[in-house]
């Protein structure tokens, strides 16, 4: 019983030990995961899946440093899936940091599939600065002022698949692949031009969406490192996100063992203080 | 075989570097910590001052300014002119007899975003709150759906049952509404837990990549 109660006392660096010591392990081991995509990924799929090509698309790309590892998986294959599809994209941010991140992972996805810049995708930056709801109802309004130059310092006319791009209505879909999702593409571009709005998140900030996912605000929603890993396998790779996922879990399996240690010393402290006062 | 060194490559070590240095915390508070978390402050704010002038004020502000003032353009050389003037205003924060001027800005901002608040509340919160109204039982072609009715019932249960659990307009103790509320904290606990969960997923996932981050860089890219 004595030794049951040491579980609940042990220094709590041990825990830090062994959970660096397992995500160590999990970076240098192959990984036999396989997940299928959950009903919010499919939606997200399916959404993209159904784009005909005619009209571009709009990715807001704000993963930077904090959220790389959440979001790069669902950004790469994000890209991924528009290319394969033929649809001409339309590059971001809202974060200074954000092009730096995204723009030589789009440059190498496009190689992967034969694409040019200027001819199938096109990079303007870090365009909307907070607050971010008047730079969202900007660029839907009237999408060339607010863009105005993009990183190879041209004008959205300046592309002849871009000149009759104005409004949100020009814009097949808009995507948002950041730390939480931008509702302002709700109110002006969904319920004000009709364009969808799919949203890749961090999981700290998926549990208040679902309610959007169910009335159909918002089509589409992949939720962290485990949004990014069905997304990557259900593109038919098994790369970083996949990787991922086995860290995720082998960090998830660990503080549940250290929930039942705690637990298991409080019971059995609690268990001696009783027969001591008998 | 140990890699050559690289300007590139020593950005990358020192990044790792730092990554253990902040992570040393977790052992006990030190100077490599304190040192980091230094350096980092320092360089944030440094970015910020750079990516406010590089970024915004000089292509939305300084050379639209100056180009129509060159140019001969009234409407733009007022423009820049008025918004530099709204904008040193919310300095008068800093002296009592100028206060008001930080309060005139105040309110154009206030004004503006509960124009947009309205707004966001009919085209993002209304279809969320009338979708909360759901039958209890769900009839498909004739046919009463089990799965369906059962979890609209017990989301209708959450929806009366945590809303009664925040009634506090009168009191009331009979054993029914005590009931009723323990349900209510019920729901309210699952809604919590939800979130503690999500947090703790995503805060081991920054783990995860600073500590692969660190594999990689530090450990396998020495002897690449």
């Amino acid at each position: 019983m004595r030794f049951l109660a040491k579980l609940g006392e042990l220094d709590v660096r041990w825990f830090y030990l062994a959970m660096i010591l397992a995500i160590v392990a999990t970076a240098l081991l192959p990984t036999p995961m396989k997940v299928r995509l959950s009903p919010e990924s499919e939606k997200y799929y399916n959404t993209i899946e159904n784009l005909d090509g005619r009209k571009p698309v709009l990715v807001q790309s704000d993963w930077d440093q904090g959220t790389v590892g959440e979001l790069r998986a669902q950004f790469i294959n994000t890209v991924r899936h528009l290319f394969r599809k033929n649809v001409r994209v339309v590059f971001v941010s809202g974060i200074a940091s954000g092009p730096e991140f995204y723009e030589p992972v789009v440059e190498q996805i496009a190689r992967e599939y034969g694409k040019e810049y200027g001819k199938d995708w096109v990079s303007f930056g870090y365009k909307l600065a907070e607050p971010y709801d008047i730079a969202i109802e900007a660029i839907a309004r009237d999408f060339p002022a607010t863009v105005q130059l993009d990183a190879k310092g041209k004008r959205p006319s300046d592309y002849p698949w871009l000149r009759n791009v104005r409004t949100a209505a020009d814009f097949a879909l808009a995507i948002s692949i950041r730390y939480d999702e931008m509702r302002a593409y709700i109110t002006y571009f969904y319920e004000a031009a009709g364009t969808p709005y799919i949203a890749g998140v961090a999981t700290i900030s998926s549990t208040p969406l679902y309610p959007f996912l169910s009335t159909g605000n918002l089509r589409g929603l992949l939720v962290g490192s485990r949004g990014g890993g069905e997304y990557e396998q259900a593109m038919g790779k098994r790369e970083y996100g996949t990787r991922f996922l086995s860290g995720q879990s082998a960090g998830h399996l660990l503080i549940l063992i250290a929930i039942l240690f705690g637990n298991i010393g409080y019971w059995a402290s609690r268990r001696i203080r009783a027969r001591g006062e008998e | 075989m140990i890699a050559e060194i690289s300007w590139e490559r020593t950005g990358a070590w020192l990044a790792a570097i730092s990554v253990v240095a902040v992570l040393s915390l977790l052992w006990r508070p030190n100077a490599a910590y304190r040192t980091a978390e230094h350096a980092l402050l320092g360089l944030a704010t440094g970015f910020l001052v750079s990516v406010t002038w590089f970024e915004f004020l000089l292509p939305k502000w300084w050379i639209p300014l100056t180009e129509s003032w060159r140019e001969g353009v009234l409407p733009g050389a007022i423009g820049g002119m008025a918004a530099l003037t709204l904008g040193l205003c919310w300095y008068g924060v800093y002296f009592r007899k100028t206060e008001w001027l930080m309060r005139l800005v105040l309110g154009i901002v206030v004004g503006a975003s509960a124009g947009q608040a309205i707004r966001n509340q009919f085209t993002q919160q209304m279809p969320v709150l009338v979708s909360t109204f759901r039958s209890p039982v769900v009839i498909e072609e004739g046919q009463v759906l089990a799965w369906p009715s059962i979890t609209n019932t017990l989301f209708l249960l959450a929806v009366v049952t945590v809303l009664l659990y925040f009634f506090f307009t009168f009191q009331q103790d009979s054993p029914r509404w005590r009931m009723a509320r323990a349900v209510g904290r019920f729901w309210l606990m699952v809604g919590f837990g939800a979130y503690f969960g999500n947090t703790i997923m995503t805060r081991l996932a920054v783990l995860i990549e600073r500590v692969w981050f660190v594999v990689d860089e530090f450990i396998r890219g020495f002897f690449r």
